[in-house]
């Protein structure tokens, strides 16, 4: 009975939506019609890797995309649909379903750099979700659920924290100038998950003299949530508001630690006049320390040594594509760390590196796989002797933690001792002041 | 990620005969678990093509969306999904990567894919005794490079490492990269451990040596089988120290048939390179169309060297020698690196159409000129637009794999187009050579090579898998969903027919569509 309303209630919707995606087509179809199927991108996918299914992968993905969009063959037109389908055996696709693969990815890009007919993936997922959503194909609830949070004036984060709480870790303990040359846009995550990552942050640029200071409460989810989840609607009033704030400060210049404001700053260009300088913190420690601003002294803990560093995709792959490299600023800082000689490296690097799994969004729609992707990452450190995973992102930092955390448990009963520590690049600095 | 099952449900309750449907899903859940199965539309429309674009015309004869997919664990697993199959005659496929152009792993009448792609873990690299043994959906690429950081080489992989598995490329007995020096992958294999279609799980080999005394030998069996036999569930494969070096060459001619002359000449001397490949001038006249920078050039033979730097320097420049005899000019040490990097991307050009037809076969060394010939006339006589590429995969044996640019947005033409595998592989018996694959279309070909022989695989075939479920429909003959075979000559009657009507049709053209800068890649 309950299956036969939920047909009912299903039934007329999605068929307005198939004539509509086959009428509004997908942005870069030619990309879709390019794709050979070859399958080289299926042995890069973390989230393959992990689930082993041909839907979750960007081929399967693209080969659904082109069946969805393609117009009714020349079977179709002759036998009629139904016969047609019961021939082929194919029968109709769930959009929802449809809707679930397309958004259990990591959007890590990493496809891309394999693609034998050169795909623009770290566009292209971005783009077809948004193509998705505009035809009126619901994303997962979790996603509608971060999108009203961040439009909400009581949260202004993905999360539904108040954003009053957006300030409560540092408003005490330092006294910011209203008015200065960089913001300092501390992003969702660090402001209300990685609290530590954010007082080291502080404590790095007030010790380097910088002229800083911070939205504090008046600071607004970034939009990259929206973006990711091809919810672009409020994106240009993102935009508008984080801009009028910053230009309040009287800055040139808004550093941000976290890879995925990053990004979405820089696309703020695109929508509204956004003349600020955007840095990424690994950028502007790295000049600090060369030019001898910033005096590392302190020794970094032999018991915590080797460190290894991880590429965040954000910071690493799809910032080179979007035409700019940033793979060498964090680790130049780690190798002027006293104490640390040298840096080990996961066998997939720079541009190779795998995803820690926390990207995409996917955290909040699917977070078992994403552990599984993590606990594989953790495995490889132990596997290469590791004690520290490095990296330079708030959300690669909090997913890699909950995986050690997720280990420990898993290894509680057995004998052997698993020691691994997660740490920021920023936070290693600030233990070295 | 874990489907939903009502959803699943309430799809194939409009489709096919829902009691049935569901009590395979039922008894398949109960040996691998639901999380590793579905019947869902979306994902059984996955799992009804390779890298061939199949039209959906093709379903009047053929039922190539599975009724359901399955992810095995493990050998266990298989043994227990055959044996239900067995009992209620349900074909049983067999899938890989899926990266061949022939519909290897593409049902021809429904039935249960076993995704093994799924299953792939590397189990042992012996260091000792020079073997690694792995799970059948190991991936080409991340093995190489895992046994490379071991110090091991892996002979010979397909020209889709990345794309292909192992146990897809043994169940098409490829040969690949590095071929030449170590010899296809029935040279590499030691031993194989496989399902036969009753459900007994067999060893076919010795994992620490050879196994070439006295006893039938059941590895070969399989190898080249097309999933016909049984199902691979692990390969145990000779690994070898890695070289020193591994030195990539390329030498530019003014046209494919001096190069071929070339080659042939290489090929009658002891100089024993790890890869030689040659490519016609117009694949790079295509690159270039997509808006890569290579040089307009006649044709270009890439040969690769591996092992001790000091003999690598001695071949080189014996090879350099007879090169420079058949007018060749050796290329910058930076051209023959990017080459040899390109090597396992070849088909970029499939943009231009959008579609690419790609034919296989066989041609002995000695007829390597006539056949580029006879390639190049091929493409021309069907007014298309392609390249001659291929490699060589032992000293009398040439890999062809000759291309050409399809459309797939006008029906005809590109169904039209499939006429160039079946000439081409016309063109390869003329020479003394054979056509590389049969997949779904092509097993009338069998016949033509083996001549009474195949009466005797049909025995092994009806021996080993008496109720033929095992990938039914491919190699020993094309079965269509009625149950009706088709005979070769039909088949081939058909492709004729199609060769006519592309060779009445206008010359094909491409068209580069919104191809900026941004697909430059190198």
């Amino acid at each position: 009975m309950e299956q036969s309303i939920k047909k009912n209630e299903k039934k007329p919707e999605q068929k307005k939506q198939k004539t509509n995606l086959i009428r509004n087509k997908p942005p870069h179809l030619d990309d879709i019609y390019a794709c050979l199927q070859c399958g080289y991108c299926n042995s890069v996918c973390p989230v393959y890797r992990e689930t082993g299914w041909e839907s979750l992968t960007p081929r399967g993905k693209v080969y659904l995309l082109k069946h969805l969009t393609t117009k009714d063959s020349f079977l179709d037109k002759i036998l009629g649909k139904k016969i047609t389908d019961y021939l082929t055996g194919k029968g109709k696709i769930s959009l929802e379903e449809a809707m679930i693969k397309i958004f259990t990815c990591t959007l890590c890009s990493r496809c891309q750099t394999i693609c034998h007919v050169d795909i623009d993936f770290h566009e292209y997922w971005l783009e077809i979700r948004k193509w998705m959503v505009e035809n009126g194909i619901k994303p997962p609830q979790t996603s509608i659920d971060m999108y009203n949070s961040i439009g909400n004036k009581e949260y202004m984060n993905p999360f539904t924290e108040p954003f009053t709480k957006r300030d409560e870790w540092y408003r005490d303990e330092y006294k910011l100038p209203e008015k200065a040359d960089i913001v300092y846009f501390i992003g969702c995550v660090t402001s209300y998950n990685e609290y530590q990552l954010l007082l080291n942050t502080l404590k790095v640029f007030t010790s380097a003299g910088l002229d800083f200071t911070t939205l504090g409460t008046d600071e607004m989810c970034c939009g990259a949530v929206n973006t990711m989840t091809g919810q672009w609607g409020n994106f240009k009033k993102i935009a508008e508001y984080n801009k009028d704030q910053i230009k309040k400060r009287g800055a040139t210049k808004v550093v941000t630690g976290c890879p995925g404001c990053y990004r979405a700053l820089r696309k703020y260009r695109k929508f509204v006049d956004f003349d600020f300088k955007v840095l990424h913190t690994t950028e502007v420690v790295a000049n600090l320390i060369k030019n001898k601003k910033l005096e590392l002294t302190k020794e970094f803990k032999e018991k915590n040594l080797p460190i290894i560093y991880h590429d965040p995709c954000e910071l690493g792959r799809i910032i080179e594509y979007e035409g700019k490299n940033l793979f060498e600023a964090p680790r130049y800082i780690l190798k002027n760390i006293p104490g640390v000689d040298s840096i080990l490296e996961f066998s997939n690097n720079h541009m190779d590196s795998i995803c820690c799994g926390g990207g995409g969004g996917l955290r909040a729609i699917n977070y078992d796989l994403t552990a599984d992707i993590s606990l594989r990452k953790i495995d490889e450190a132990i596997e290469l002797g590791a004690n520290t995973i490095v990296s330079s992102c708030p959300n690669c930092k909090a997913q890699l933690s909950d995986a050690v955390e997720l280990k420990k448990e898993k290894m509680a009963n057995s004998e052997e001792k698993f020691k691994m520590r997660v740490m920021d690049v920023l936070d290693i600095v600030a233990k070295s002041i | 990620m874990d489907d939903l099952p009502k959803d699943a449900k309430s799809g194939s309750n409009k489709l096919n005969d829902h009691d049935d449907k569901s009590e395979i899903y039922k008894k398949l859940a109960e040996i691998v678990g639901e999380d590793r199965i579905s019947e869902s539309n979306l994902d059984r429309l996955l799992y009804s093509h390779d890298v061939a674009p199949l039209p959906k015309e093709l379903s009047l004869l053929f039922k190539i969306v599975p009724d359901i997919v399955v992810k095995p664990r493990n050998a266990k697993d298989v043994s227990r999904i055959v044996k239900y199959a067995v009992e209620n005659k349900i074909p049983v496929i067999p899938r890989g990567g899926a990266s061949w152009t022939f519909g290897g792993a593409v049902p021809a009448n429904g039935g249960i894919v076993l995704d093994m792609a799924n299953m792939q873990e590397i189990l042992e690299i012996n260091k000792e005794n020079l073997f690694v043994t792995v799970e059948p959906g190991v991936n080409w690429k991340y093995l190489y490079d895992s046994i490379l950081r071991k110090n091991l080489l892996i002979g010979a992989y397909p020209s889709s490492a990345p794309g292909a598995t192992v146990g897809g490329w043994v169940n098409t007995g490829g040969v690949g990269i590095g071929s030449y020096k170590y010899g296809g992958i029935n040279h590499l294999i030691r031993s194989l451990e496989v399902v036969l279609p009753d459900g007994n799980i067999i060893t076919t080999g010795c994992k620490n040596v050879l196994n070439n005394s006295s006893g039938y030998n059941l590895t070969d069996f399989f190898i080249g089988s097309e999933g016909t036999l049984g199902i691979i569930t692990k390969v145990t494969l000779k690994v070898f120290p890695a070289p020193e070096e591994i030195r990539p060459t390329s030498f530019v001619f003014p046209d494919l048939e001096k190069g071929g002359e070339a080659i042939h000449a290489l090929t009658r001397t002891n100089i024993n390179p790890l890869h030689i490949a040659f490519l016609d001038g117009s694949h790079f006249d295509l690159l270039r169309e997509l808006d890569k920078d290579v040089p307009s050039v006649g044709a270009i033979v890439n040969i690769i060297f591996s092992g001790d730097s000091k003999i690598i320097d001695i071949q080189e420049k014996a090879t350099d020698d007879i090169m420079v005899k058949f007018g060749g000019k050796k290329e910058s040490k930076e051209f023959a690196d990017h080459e040899w990097s390109a090597r396992l991307f070849e088909s970029k050009a499939r943009r231009l159409g959008p579609g690419l037809v790609v034919g296989e076969s066989f041609c002995p060394v000695s007829q390597i000129v006539e056949m580029i010939r006879r390639s190049q006339f091929v493409l021309k006589k069907l007014k298309m637009k392609g390249a001659v590429v291929g490699y060589i995969a032992d000293p009398n044996t040439a890999l062809f794999m000759t291309y050409a640019i399809s459309n797939e947005h006008k029906f005809v033409r590109n169904m039209a187009s499939m006429a160039l595998v079946k000439k081409l592989s016309d063109e390869a018996f003329k020479v003394g050579g054979r056509p590389a694959g049969f997949g779904l279309l092509f097993s009338g070909n069998l016949k033509r090579i083996h001549g009474n022989g195949v009466f005797v695989m049909d025995d092994v075939k009806s021996a080993i898998d008496p109720y033929c479920i095992m990938n039914p429909g491919k190699l020993i003959e094309s079965t269509t969903r009625f149950g009706i075979p088709i005979p070769g000559f039909a088949i081939s009657a058909g492709m004729n027919a199609m060769a006519i009507i592309k060779r009445i049709l206008p010359a094909d053209k491409t068209e580069v569509k919104n191809n900026g800068a941004k697909h430059k890649k190198e």
